[in-house]
């Protein structure tokens, strides 16, 4: 009964032991290989194949919109000439066009290029992107800028508006629901002097990505850069004007 | 056996279609796919947009009419840019430094309110659906700064007191578990002590934004088309 007892424990501390030791490897490789595992480039031709199609959809789309965007501007145009008030009108939509973020702008200015920890910087683990899983270090940065008389603001070419979010969904960082992924680059425009020094502060928020998140952060100062302008359309499903 | 399969690998490997690449490529394709069929949504809405816009145009043209056109559009640029008081269901969000007793060596920090979670709420509100939100009667526009010291905080270069009151117009339900649901940043402030209240209304009203906007430094891109 004893030896019996001894003996089954043995087999199944062994069985234990090699279950482990299988467990850990089976681990390490998944872990290890996310993004390293390999694939048949027969999926990566299909993709490329994907790809191609989606770009040259859209850029037909690009086309089709600028057709008709031309067709309405000629349209308001022939009407401004033959009315002062027409005239005026247009000029006034101009001003809160620009206001809400539907025109390109340009001016005085800065860029900030903000990148992952280089490889042997980076403790957050498997892959993973540290700028994607902190974007409130965006919303932050965004907000200084703000205060520092930013006029206005993208990232990576998403035009900051009233209504953009920006959010963290699986594997994407979207702003103005488009995904993003780093690199990031922040453009604003505004005293291109006072907007630095709002992010170089000492302890400020350059810092912080510096210090506490080992980001790598870029700053130059342009007399003239162009900032992009919101590209979707504006729909207020519950709002109304207050009568 | 073994050569078996060495062959069979050998085989595949000589063959260009059955080569082989690492995962993050085909991931990488992935994020740049989603990126342009995301870009094509938008551009389609624009398009269906202009599409209408000129029917409605010409039909107004027609009757002699483009200026009551060209003012419905200046009165939906005014909505877009934040310079409209809106009204609609939504949520009225309240926040503020915890009362709880410190825990013996805490940091008082944890009770308080600071920008960033202000800024998260804001966030999460967006990215619910938010059309359109206030933080204590200041209208959150591109432009708005939001700055908490101390006992009061500053927006749109107000000062206002605690408690921070946010309204946000929209999906009343939506809008109410971005702040309450486990796993929110709002949740995640109840649970270290701070107030946090977010409760749905049939009528939410925020205002319009209030200061003048004059900008030294920004021109439009002449280089643009403009519609």
């Amino acid at each position: 009964m004893n030896r019996f007892n001894i003996k089954t424990n043995i087999i199944i501390g062994l069985i234990s032991v090699v279950l482990g030791m299988v467990f850990s490897i089976q681990y390490k490789a998944v872990n290890n290989d996310y993004l390293e595992g390999l694939f048949p480039s027969q999926r990566a031709i299909q993709l490329e194949n994907e790809l191609s199609g989606a770009v040259a959809e859209k850029e037909n789309l690009q086309e089709q919109l600028e057709y008709y965007e031309n067709e309405l501007r000629n349209i308001k145009e022939s009407e401004s000439k033959e009315s002062a008030v027409i005239k005026s009108l247009n000029d006034e939509i101009l001003k809160y066009r620009v206001i809400a973020g539907f025109e390109d702008v340009e001016g005085e200015g800065i860029q900030i290029a903000i990148e992952d920890p280089s490889a042997e910087m980076n403790y957050s683990g498997e892959g993973g992107s540290v700028i994607m899983y902190n974007y409130d270090l965006l919303l932050s940065m965004i907000n200084i800028l703000n205060a520092a008389g930013a006029e206005a603001i993208s990232v990576n070419n998403q035009r900051i508006i009233a209504m953009t979010e920006i959010h963290l969904a699986g594997n994407n960082l979207n702003i103005n629901n488009v995904p993003t992924a780093p690199p990031f680059v922040v453009k604003a425009i505004g005293n291109s002097d006072t907007l630095e020094a709002a992010l170089n502060i000492r302890y400020g928020i350059v810092w912080e990505m510096r210090e506490n998140y080992n980001l790598q952060i870029g700053i130059k100062k342009f007399e003239n850069i162009s900032i992009e302008k919101y590209r979707d359309v504006i729909k207020f499903r519950y709002a109304e004007p207050v009568k | 056996m073994h050569s078996g399969i060495a062959d069979g690998l050998t085989l595949d490997n000589a063959s260009a279609e059955y080569r082989i690449v690492p995962f993050k490529v085909i991931n990488d394709y992935k994020k740049v796919i989603e990126k342009e069929q995301a870009e094509m949504q938008s551009i389609r809405n624009l398009l269906d947009e202009s599409i209408k816009k000129i029917e409605y145009f010409k039909g107004e043209q027609a009757e002699g009419d483009v200026g009551k056109a060209l003012k419905n559009e200046l009165d939906e640029y005014k909505a877009s840019a934040g310079l409209t008081a809106l009204e609609g269901p939504g949520v009225l969000v309240i926040l503020s430094d915890g009362d709880r007793e410190l825990i013996e060596g805490e940091d008082p920090n944890n009770l308080l309110v600071h920008d960033i979670d202000v800024l998260n709420i804001v966030n999460d509100l967006k990215i619910a659906g938010a059309e359109a939100i206030s933080l204590n009667g200041q209208r959150v526009v591109s432009i708005s700064e939001i700055n908490c010291a101390g006992p009061t905080i500053k927006i749109n270069d107000r000062v206002y007191s605690q408690p921070y009151i946010i309204k946000a117009i929209g999906n009343p339900d939506y809008l109410r578990a971005a702040i309450k649901a486990p796993g929110t940043y709002g949740n995640l402030l109840k649970q270290v002590g701070l107030f946090v209240e977010a409760n749905t209304s049939v009528s939410i009203t925020v205002p319009a934004y209030e200061e003048q906007i004059d900008y030294k430094y920004l021109k439009v891109d002449e280089r643009s088309e403009k519609p």
